[in-house]
């Protein structure tokens, strides 16, 4: 409730008014409507990305989030993922050709 | 001279897009406008009793398209508004009795004679949707400050898009100024931000609309409505003219003020 005061002058407004959770809650089911996505896909996506992650660092699984957001007129899939150490051994032989030291020295050559 | 066809939609039904239609139509008409409303709401006649008209209904949208009448035949000449017209939906077929290139040709037919042609949008977002947006110049999307009411006009508009008829203007109906100054309700300002389209009319809760309706006199043609005057407005906008929004509440003075402080509220 908006004290009396700015009642009297006509005044203020609630800033914790159920007004402000509309908006919140509408802007946050829009980028689902737009985007088209069940929510089922969408934990799977989840689930996949998180997988190849996996694979390269040890992850926070606890505080990971990954979700979309609105910023300024963009609408963006953001991942944060909170992770502990680079893995020490790499799973499989096709990461060593894509992530390894040849392909990075390789990319430095092409960014000097 | 052709005319332009707006076409009103919502997406959600009970918003107001028939008495939006209704009033705009007379507004415009007052205006000194050449003005054909079109109840594309096929099965759910109600532009006409809206528009105090429905003892006179003698032909309707799908007896024109079936040819069994022509479109002069079955346009209704208002009551004291000499150039406004209605061709009532029919009431007993549903919307597949009509489809997009029936109401693009009906349309082209009539253009020539008249300034606007409104089209009253069935709810929904079917057939009925895309009967009444095919001959669309610009759409006119109808929304209320409520959750949703905008979910569903953020669809429409997303399907305005994919139809090429996008992005239309926002109506927004049914504010109460005092609640959204206790932040129980969305603002103007928080619709266009969630919605991302620019706003032609906000119109405010009113006493006078039901009693308009009941007695099918809508309420543009009461001046002490602000509901009333809000339509007038969007009706001036609509023909290209810069207005300013109305304030929300009328200014209270200090006494009135003091009242709120006592009594709790009331706009």
């Amino acid at each position: 409730m908006a004290n009396w005061w700015d009642r009297l002058f006509g005044r203020g407004g609630d800033a914790d008014g159920t007004g402000k959770q509309a908006k919140s809650r509408l802007q946050f089911v829009l980028l689902h409507d737009r985007l088209a996505i069940a929510p089922e896909k969408m934990e799977a996506m989840k689930a996949e990305i998180l997988d190849v992650i996996k694979k390269y660092i040890q992850v926070d699984t606890e505080h990971l989030d990954i979700a979309l957001q609105r910023r300024e007129n963009a609408s963006l899939l953001v991942a944060e993922v909170p992770y502990l150490n680079a893995r020490m051994e790499t799973p499989d032989s096709d990461i060593e050709t894509i992530g390894g030291d040849a392909a990075r020295e390789e990319r430095q050559k092409n960014d000097a | 001279m052709t005319a332009k066809v707006v076409t009103v939609t919502s997406g959600k039904g009970g918003v107001g897009k028939t008495t939006t239609t209704a009033n705009l139509g007379v507004a415009l008409a007052r205006l000194g406008k050449r003005v054909v409303l079109l109840d594309a709401d096929i099965g759910l006649r109600n532009l006409d009793i809206v528009l105090g008209l429905e003892n006179r209904i003698v032909y309707d949208l799908v007896d024109i398209v079936e040819g069994r009448a022509k479109v002069r035949q079955a346009m209704i000449k208002h009551k004291s508004l000499p150039e406004l017209y209605l061709v009532p939906a029919a009431q007993t077929r549903d919307k597949t009795a009509v489809s997009p290139q029936d109401m693009v040709q009906l349309c082209n037919q009539i253009r020539p004679e008249f300034d606007f042609i409104l089209i009253d949008c069935p709810a929904g977002i079917e057939r009925g949707f895309r009967n009444a947006v095919a001959p669309a110049d610009e759409v006119l999307i109808v929304t209320n400050p409520e959750v949703s009411a905008v979910r569903d006009a953020d669809r429409i508009i997303g399907l305005l898009e994919a139809e090429r008829k996008g992005p239309g203007r926002l109506i927004l109906n049914r504010v109460k100024a005092e609640m959204i100054r206790r932040g129980e309700m969305l603002s103007p300002d928080d619709v266009t931000d969630i919605l991302g389209i620019k706003i032609i009319g906000i119109v405010p809760e009113d006493d006078f609309v039901v009693p308009s309706s009941n007695s099918g006199v809508p309420v543009t043609l009461n001046e002490e409505s602000r509901a009333g005057r809000a339509f007038h407005n969007i009706a001036r906008r609509l023909m290209g003219e810069k207005v300013p929004f109305l304030p929300l509440e009328e200014k209270l003075g200090f006494f009135a003020r003091l009242g709120r402080l006592f009594g709790g509220g009331g706009a």
